[in-house]
């Protein structure tokens, strides 16, 4: 259910189109990760840690190797480089600081579900009896289990430092205690958010074989093929000995950023030197693989009387899990986003990622901007609440606009419409819906977000493509997109289609192969369509010059007057002369121009500081937009219906309408998973949600229609002005759904999910402050 | 257990043979919803621990093809369910959703339609969880059960006898639920039938509630009530049945009686729900079915 | 582990397999017959991804044991339609947006058609029950309702005129 289609100034770029790998899959035809076969493949398993905290004292896994149908067992001796260290430079004190992965468990295991080894068998039957086999002798130790206890100083270590502190960050800008004291409103809250799955529909899976040339090469379900570089390393083998192919994936969000399967299977076809497969059971995956961050956040809001924001002040932590992966990263995101989409004159922020020996955290869609955005926005309803101002009316008085600073000092460089977004997102959800019942009460709520598009600036990212005619004239696009379902191949063909003056149909494109495509980087951070779309973009108009010119040439003209559409160049105004596309391409190859080019596009770069204090640009640009929300309470049970969603962005430009939609409303109900249902609960470090059947996501049964509303500004930094959309389209829902609870039963939760026993106990509780508050209006005595 | 075969047996006798056969042990197998994540569950798991002493072969007895225990028909008054008659089929039955609508609405409650396709109310009864959803409204019902066995023949027992324990029925070894047979409601009978879960679909009950009612006016005459999840087994709430009766339904009645709920759950925590969530919604929500059955019966 | 010899007709096409009496027939279609358009998403019963018609039923196939399918239909989404010879709903399912990453979609085609088949017009409400068992977690659904209300309000546009 979209906004009007507004007409396009282009061919092909903004109309809604049908996706080539649509196709594929909705005729059964696409490969996944598991579905290849190889013969003589061996099937491995992984032996998790039955503890969340505890030393190994010693592994015997001589019963398992004598098994018959066993032909590798492996721990971390036999991995030849078993740690990875990445250092980042924003850190709670000068230096560098070291971010460790570690393969397989060494001395001591610090998350259940950790891997401690690694079986090769013949029958994946074989396998789980030789993991049986495996004698793990543990010493388990008293852990950590809440990031908060965790920070204290007697706390257990988690790992090798004294400290479990991972990095930790702040933001000052102005002075927020003088705000606070002049302030007429303070609002001060404490919220929590829980650990969430991903719940990619495809389980992580892989296969690794060596191939007729001796490179190690593995096909697995991943975000990331540049993790070759990685696994090349845990090897110690040459980065060129080393191929990561990703086939379509069935789903990501995050969770296949960091390594899974790849340096598992690596190893255990380096040592077999047979192919391995190896594929996760659902449990297995909510096991083991890296989750969202937990976050405890307090906030203190201040304003004015006349409706300005004055101050913000932020202490956020976020549980790291057994080791750091992106958590510094992930905290640095929550860290710049922490206050909002507003102008705020003062802002303090500290944020600390610390481990405990719950389940490892990292990516997941919004990479810490989500948690944040469910605490700031669910400030801002309550400091207007306060200022008896609506919540659309208070935030019109503080959006940030284009040229307006972060607290980090960073001026906003795109459009910022997110006054647009607000008002229209709030209009679409129309007239109020009537309570169908006593028992029932419903509210409606907003929530504007902001999330960066492009990964941090000092990451230097850059992204390649290459873009070529064949001299049929259909074209080949090599690009190393990994495509996790949101159209990242079929964007680059629409973009090659639009530029090339061909249709999308004549573009075949190759990707996600270190082998044989330039790499494009990692599919994450919403970076996909900005990157590699402009790579693509740059590429394909080099192509493009290249023939113009040969055609001016031919044609006795100046490139500038010569138009190129529907495989034909033309003079323009010239109705007699034209050439066709094939002419030129023969032109070409036989004057030795190149028919193709290798682009790379090159994202803003910064040098990271040696600081804890975020300052400056960190993001190459953000993404703004409001989402809305409509609910019904069931008064009785706590039950919440969620009535209307509404999605309001700018898109900066669709690049497939249908896509764009899709992203938009598919992040939509990823919040609304998030806000009311999605809670990975741990008992000291025990996933005890370990099936989809105690992990619960929304099925279509419960939600409505997602309304989508795309503003397109052409002010973002992507192909023909987009901005990126995979994770601004999440950030800001389940406070949307959240805020519109609180307004339905007049009191605000501050953990999620808002549970029908949260809300039921809150309107009791609630009820039962009322009551005291009036028995208590009996005449004072005292 | 090891699973040695599988029979599909062509007729009920046959199949209670299979089952009394001394040589084997079986394992029933309808729908298999209940079953093959049970099967899944011990095969991911720890292996089964050295107290089992039967190495009997086991045979997998498949129920779901016969005919003599599938079906939904009308005896002497009564609805007939055969117990392999799967939930997707009773809840677009329209003899159920006319006459037995409380059991029309919990057998649509179960699972997904996938799992309706395949899930049987005699599986849902055998397996026994304190939160399944036919349960209460057969109770509320006051269905009677059909068994055989090879052994003992065929006898009937009250559904308020079947349940003995958590998860516990009392089939004998070799006894099969064969048919369900309910009163079908007529003239002011009312029935409801209410599952409260995280969402919409998929979801395992937290609190579930079947309401029959006789229905004068806004006089009750009689009414049966029966609850899911709150406790060992589904229950019936015979003190509040007992309070509703020959009483005028207002709010503040409904209220009342609802209070002694009570006396007949004592439900717990777990990963869904408090015990206390499930105290305040048992009562609340028999409260509201008895004020809104009451009131549609006016009107 | 005991096994037995079966038979199963999947896309009207007779495979048979010699399986093991615990092995589910999702277990066995991918692995042993090699039907892997048939997806693995958790193995009990609670995504839907493993979706397949047995005698025109749409049931999961991993709570189906292979041995309960002997002698009886399959239907993946390969016998629904294919480029050749598409089913509508797969034309639609592409033509409003309706697959993103696809691993729901072999699942949710055919959750759609067996919807369908018992009713031909049904609202965006039944269709949305109907789909209840098949997770998606990429659409949020909304386009997956479109694309099925599509080939409903065309089946109701021919009763219309047949009528």
């Amino acid at each position: 259910m979209t906004d009007a289609v507004k007409p396009t100034k282009y061919r092909l770029i903004g109309l809604a189109l049908p996706r080539h790998d649509a196709l594929d899959k909705v005729y059964g035809q696409t490969k996944y990760a598991d579905d290849f076969t190889m013969p003589g493949t061996l099937h491995a398993k992984v032996l998790r840690s039955r503890y969340a905290a505890a030393r190994i004292v010693s592994i015997d896994t001589s019963a398992a190797e004598r098994m018959p149908g066993v032909h590798a067992v492996l721990t971390a001796r036999d991995v030849p480089r078993n740690e990875t260290t990445s250092k980042f430079g924003q850190t709670h004190s000068a230096g560098g600081f070291e971010g460790l992965y570690r393969v397989l468990a060494d001395k001591k295991v610090r998350y259940m579900g950790e891997a401690v080894a690694l079986v090769a068998a013949e029958t994946p039957e074989t396998a789980a009896q030789a993991l049986r086999a495996i004698d793990v002798v543990y010493e388990p130790q008293p852990g950590v289990f809440d990031p908060v206890e965790a920070l204290k100083p007697d706390a257990y270590r988690v790992g090798e430092e004294d400290t479990n502190v991972v990095c930790s960050y702040k933001v000052r800008k102005g002075d927020v205690d003088a705000a606070f004291a002049r302030a007429d409103v303070v609002v001060e809250n404490e919220y929590r958010v829980p650990f969430g799955d991903h719940v990619y529909l495809e389980p992580e899976s892989g296969t690794a074989w060596i191939d007729e040339d001796g490179v190690l090469t593995i096909r697995a379900s991943t975000q990331v093929i540049e993790h070759f570089r990685d696994v090349a390393d845990i090897l110690r083998l040459p980065h060129n000995k080393v191929r990561v192919i990703a086939p379509m994936l069935g789903g990501g969000f995050g969770g296949k950023e960091d390594i899974t399967v790849e340096a598992y299977l690596a190893l255990l076809a380096y040592r077999t030197k047979r192919p391995v497969k190896l594929t996760y059971t659902r449990e297995e995956s909510i096991l083991s693989h890296s989750k969202r961050h937990p976050y405890v956040m307090r906030y203190k809001t201040a304003a004015t009387a006349d409706g300005k924001l004055v101050a913000m002040e932020c202490e956020l932590i976020s549980d790291a899990g057994g080791y750091p992966f992106l958590s510094p990263w992930v905290l640095l995101y929550s860290t710049v986003m922490a206050t909002g989409p507003y102008k705020i004159p003062n802002v303090k922020v500290d944020a600390h990622a610390v481990l405990t020996n719950n389940t490892f955290t990292s990516a997941y869609r919004g990479f810490g901007a989500p948690q944040v955005c469910f605490a700031y926005e669910s400030q801002m309803d309550a400091v207007a609440a306060q200022l008896g101002l609506t919540p659309l009316a208070f935030r019109m008085k503080n959006y940030l606009h284009t040229g307006d600073e972060l607290g980090t000092g960073y001026a906003l460089e795109s459009a910022v419409l997110t006054d647009e977004t607000a008002e229209r997102a709030l209009a679409a959800l129309g007239e109020p819906t009537k309570p169908r019942s006593p028992w029932e009460k419903i509210g409606r709520g907003i929530a504007s977000g902001m999330q960066s598009y492009g990964r941090l600036v000092y990451l230097h990212d850059s992204s390649r493509s290459f873009v070529g005619f064949e001299l049929d004239g259909t074209v080949v696009v090599r690009c190393g997109v990994q495509d996790i379902g949101g159209g990242q191949t079929s964007s680059i063909a629409q973009i090659t289609a639009e530029v090339l003056g061909v249709s999308m149909q004549d573009v075949t494109v190759y990707f996600g192969d270190t082998a044989l495509t330039p790499l494009a980087g990692t599919t994450t951070a919403t970076r996909m369509l900005y990157m590699s779309g402009n790579a693509t973009l740059k590429a394909a108009r080099a192509v493009r010059d290249a023939l113009v010119t040969k055609a001016a040439e031919m044609l006795d003209a100046s490139p500038d007057r010569i138009a190129m559409a529907d495989k034909t160049f033309r003079v323009v105004g010239d109705k007699d002369h034209s050439l066709s596309l094939i002419e030129v391409l023969e032109a070409c190859a036989s004057d030795g121009i190149p028919l193709s080019n290798l682009a790379q596009f090159n994202a803003p770069a910064r040098e990271v500081k040696e600081s804890a204090n975020v300052e400056g640009q960190i993001h190459p640009d953000y993404t703004f937009g409001t989402h809305a929300a409509e609910v019904a309470v069931d008064t009785v049970t706590g039950q919440v219906t969620v009535l209307k969603l509404v999605a309001a962005f700018d898109v900066g430009q669709a690049i497939n309408r249908l896509s764009a939609e899709g992203q938009l409303e598919g992040g939509t109900a990823c919040g609304a998973g998030y806000a009311l249902l999605e809670d990975v609960k741990m008992d000291r470090g025990r996933t005890v949600t370990c099936a989809l059947d105690t992990y619960l996501v929304p099925t279509a049964a419960d939600l409505p229609d997602v309304t989508t509303i795309m503003i397109e500004s052409g002010g973002g930094m992507g192909p023909f002005g987009a901005k990126g959309i995979g994770e601004p389209s999440s950030t800001s829902s389940a406070p949307a759904v959240t805020n519109a609870v609180a307004d339905a039963i007049g009191i605000r939760l501050t953990r999620l999910p808002v549970s029908p026993e949260r809300i039921l106990t809150a309107l009791k509780e609630g009820q039962a402050k009322r009551d005291d508050a009036i028995s208590r209006r009996v005449p004072e005595l005292a | 257990m090891s699973l040695q075969s599988y029979v599909r047996p062509r007729g009920l006798d046959d199949a209670l043979a299979a089952l009394a056969d001394p040589r084997t042990r079986p394992l029933i197998i309808a729908g298999g919803t209940d079953v093959i994540p049970a099967m899944r569950k011990m095969r991911l798991g720890e292996p089964q621990a050295a107290g089992d002493d039967d190495d009997r072969p086991g045979v997998v007895v498949d129920l779901s093809q016969l005919d003599e225990l599938r079906g939904i028909g009308e005896k002497d008054g009564m609805l007939l369910i055969g117990a392999a008659t799967t939930m997707g089929a009773i809840a677009r039955h329209e003899l159920v959703k006319d006459r037995a609508p409380a059991l029309a609405a919990a057998a649509a409650s179960v699972g997904s339609p996938l799992v309706r396709n395949r899930a049987t109310v005699g599986g849902n009864l055998a397996t026994a969880s304190p939160s399944a959803d036919t349960a209460p409204a057969l109770l509320a019902a006051n269905a009677v059960l059909g068994l055989a066995s090879a052994r003992q023949g065929r006898r009937e027992v009250s559904i308020t006898d079947f349940f003995v324990g958590y998860r516990r029925t009392l089939l004998q070894p070799g006894e099969i639920v064969a048919y369900i047979l309910l009163p079908l409601s007529r003239g002011l009978v009312r029935g409801r039938f209410e599952k409260v879960g995280l969402r919409n679909a998929d979801a395992i009950s937290m609190v579930c509630v079947a309401v029959e009612m006789e229905l004068d006016g806004r006089v009750c005459r009689e009414a049966r009530i029966g609850l899911g999840a709150v406790a060992a087994v589904p229950v019936r709430a015979f003190a509040v049945e007992a309070a509703l009766k020959d009483r005028e339904i207002d709010e503040a009645v409904a209220r009342e009686c609802a209070k002694l709920v009570h006396e007949h759950i004592s439900p717990i925590d777990d990963l869904r729900a408090s015990a206390r969530y499930r105290s305040w919604v048992a009562e609340a929500v028999v409260a509201r079915m008895i004020i809104d059955m009451a009131c549609k019966a006016r009107s | 582990m005991g096994t037995q010899e079966i038979e199963i007709q999947v896309n009207g096409q007779p495979l048979r397999a010699t399986v093991a009496v615990e092995a589910t027939l999702l277990d066995v279609l991918r692995n042993e017959l090699g039907v892997v358009e048939v997806k693995n998403g958790c193995g009990q019963g609670d995504c839907g991804a493993c979706t397949v018609l047995l005698d025109g039923d749409a049931v999961n196939s991993c709570l189906t044991l292979a041995v309960q399918a002997d002698g009886r239909q399959v239907t993946t989404v390969k016998g629904l339609g294919s480029p050749e010879a598409p089913h509508p709903l797969q034309e639609s399912f592409v033509a409003h947006g309706a697959v993103q990453c696809g691993f729901c979609s072999s699942g949710m085609v055919l959750s759609a058609a067996s919807l369908m088949k018992q009713n031909p017009t049904p609202t965006r409400a039944e269709i949305r029950e109907a789909i209840s068992g098949n997770l998606c977690r990429c659409t949020g659904y909304t386009k997956i309702v479109d694309a099925i209300e599509e080939v409903a309000n065309n089946a109701r546009l021919l009763e219309e005129r047949a009528s």
